[in-house]
């Protein structure tokens, strides 16, 4: 038999001789610690408080889902009777823990994060990713938004029929900037055949729920008949409302909805301010049959009791006149 | 172990038939075992690179100015000898940081993050299988095993498939070293094989042990936990340091700015 040579030392497969993790790194045995350290701390942080000690540990340790989103949400707003710090990065995580249980809020709320960049880089991909999940779940507040990226072509490619789906759908379930954002894209024929008289069922839809936009949008409809009878009263009306709310374009254009309209014959103001003065509009400004307008200007203003009249309108051309439509009295300073 | 059907005749045949399977077998087990190890490495050098880039550098740059704090009060008080060997302590410990973070910087690679796929791994196991300089017959052998090994594991640890896939064709096409001497002799060939390749397996392991419970690897692990929390556990080490290199830089510029005025 022949002799079998032993393998010695230097025979080593090459991987032994690649260079090999420094073993006795001092700065990785710092880091060791370090890291420890701060995993603690961050771990310690915001927990004396007992309530918000079981939210956690039902978040951690159970992993239940509505724990997570509350404790992501308590980050996100810091402060208050919990005393977690603010911590934009920690509520991501936690909405992200929850999110990828299925929450639908915490699903929305993560999207939000990502498209404001908050507690993590801004992308818009993850945010519509996150979106979706929400809004397939019939979360209303992330088809609006979904449908917000579609039609921007922000993370996803642009689509306005895409757009118009997610925002019916949000419309549907009563999100009144779905409502509006819907019917915008039936007055522009974006995404969806142009259809007046849709756009202004969707802008009633979102303004009776208050909504500032689709109140000027409404009243816009009403002064040019577009999709609606033409009603220069309901235009007023609804164009009030806007500009109540501090909606710029709206107080800015009361002027032009109200250029046909009657000017008091004393002060020369707009019916509009009489609408505010009396806070009663209606679609008869002219009063006939109704009740008369108050007029708001200093000269003619006078509020002693409902039938007082304080200023006319060309129903009532002279006192006389009023005196015999049943007014007891006239503003003395308003009638020459 | 499946019985073979082939009549054998000797009892070397029937030894030899033996051997081979446990020879294949083995094999199978040191190229799996292999392609842990050098996965292993391979991690661990990307999160070195990574953890050096973020948090190392910023180590370097505090023991440096904590460095010249010390030496600064040391020459406040020339006396105390106390303060002098505290401030050669400082400096020793700054330049061995910067050597550490410098050298890590300057090796090759440039992946922080080593994540095979599937596919990568297998052709990997079959070039471990087929080419291990275990399974040298002999010194011409395993040196020619030893050239084509090293290069596949660059390869792998560069993830280049393409270049594993030549390497293993390279090695197929290559000639074999067949020396048909007779069941004796490659009996004889096979047993030492075995051997060669048990003692590997044993070194393998060995430096899986130790790399597994370096510092470096278990920070790893902290790292990757927090990475399931979705937590960046180095950025979070590295805004710390900043914050204490900021504090010591106050500290110094406090301390140079009282000499100034005593001188």
């Amino acid at each position: 038999m022949p002799d079998i040579p032993k393998s010695d030392e230097k025979q080593l497969a090459p991987a032994d001789k690649q260079r090999s993790v420094a073993p006795r790194s001092i700065l990785a045995s710092r880091g060791l610690e370090l890291a420890l350290d701060v995993r603690q701390e961050k771990e310690r942080m915001g927990y004396d408080n007992e309530g918000v000690r079981c939210l956690y540990d039902l978040a951690n340790e159970q992993d239940d889902a509505d724990a997570q989103y509350v404790l992501g949400r308590l980050y996100e707003e810091g402060g208050g009777f919990s005393g977690v710090p603010q911590d934009a990065a920690e509520a991501v995580r936690w909405y992200r823990r929850a999110a990828k249980q299925g929450l639908a809020d915490a699903q929305y709320a993560l999207g939000i994060c990502y498209v404001n960049g908050e507690g993590v880089p801004k992308d818009d991909g993850e945010a519509a990713y996150w979106y979706r999940q929400a809004a397939e779940q019939d979360h209303a507040g992330a088809q609006f938004m979904l449908g917000v990226l579609y039609e921007e072509g922000d993370g996803v490619p642009q689509d306005a029929a895409e757009a118009v789906r997610w925002y019916r759908r949000a419309a549907e379930q009563g999100d009144a900037d779905a409502q509006y954002n819907l019917g915008v894209s039936y007055a522009n024929g974006e995404g969806v055949p142009q259809d007046d008289v849709e756009a202004a069922r969707w802008f009633r839809l979102s303004a009776e729920q208050g909504d500032a936009d689709a109140q000027f949008m409404l009243g816009d409809a009403y002064a040019e008949g577009r999709g609606v009878t033409q009603d220069s009263g309901e235009a007023v009306r609804r164009c009030w409302q806007a500009a109540q709310q501090g909606h710029a374009y709206a107080q800015f254009h009361l002027g032009y909805f109200y250029a046909d309209f009657p000017r008091c014959r004393f002060c020369e103001k707009l019916i509009g301010e009489v609408v505010a003065a009396t806070d009663n509009p209606t679609k008869d400004p002219h009063g006939k049959g109704g009740r008369p307008f108050h007029c708001s200007c200093r000269q003619c203003y006078h509020t002693q009791n409902e039938k007082t009249v304080n200023c006319y309108w060309k129903t009532y051309p002279n006192p006389e006149e009023a005196k015999k439509a049943g007014h007891e009295r006239s503003c003395s300073t308003c009638i020459s | 172990m499946s019985q073979k059907l082939t009549k054998r005749n000797t009892p070397e045949e029937r030894e030899l038939s033996q051997k081979l399977e446990e020879l294949s077998n083995l094999q199978t087990l040191l190229a799996q075992r292999e392609l842990d190890l050098t996965t292993l490495q391979a991690e661990s050098h990307a999160f070195e690179r990574r953890y050096f880039r973020v948090v190392g550098v910023r180590y370097a740059e505090l023991d440096e100015v904590e460095a010249q704090i010390a030496d600064l009060l040391s020459r406040s008080s020339p006396q105390n000898s106390k303060m002098r060997t505290q401030a050669a302590d400082a400096r020793d410990r700054a330049d061995e940081s910067a050597h550490e973070s410098k050298m890590i910087q300057e090796t090759s690679g440039h992946t922080e993050k080593f994540k095979p796929s599937d596919d990568l791994k297998k052709l990997y196991r079959d070039v471990a299988k087929s080419i291990h300089p275990d399974l040298a017959t002999d010194d011409d052998d395993r040196t020619r095993r030893q050239r084509f090994m090293a290069e596949a594991n660059q390869a792998y640890e560069e993830g280049n498939e393409v270049r594993l896939r030549e390497i293993l064709r390279e090695w197929e096409s290559s000639p074999d070293a067949i020396k048909g001497d007779g069941v004796a002799a490659e009996l004889i060939r096979v047993i030492r094989k075995i051997a060669q390749v048990q003692e590997r397996l044993r070194t393998i392991e060995a430096t899986i042990d130790e790399l597994q419970s370096s510092d470096l690897y278990q920070l790893k692990g902290e790292v990757e936990d927090a990475e399931a929390e979705d937590r960046d556990l180095l950025a979070e080490m590295a805004s710390r340091l900043d914050r204490q290199i900021a504090d010591a830089g106050k500290r110094l510029a406090g301390l140079v700015k009282e000499q100034s005025s005593h001188a």
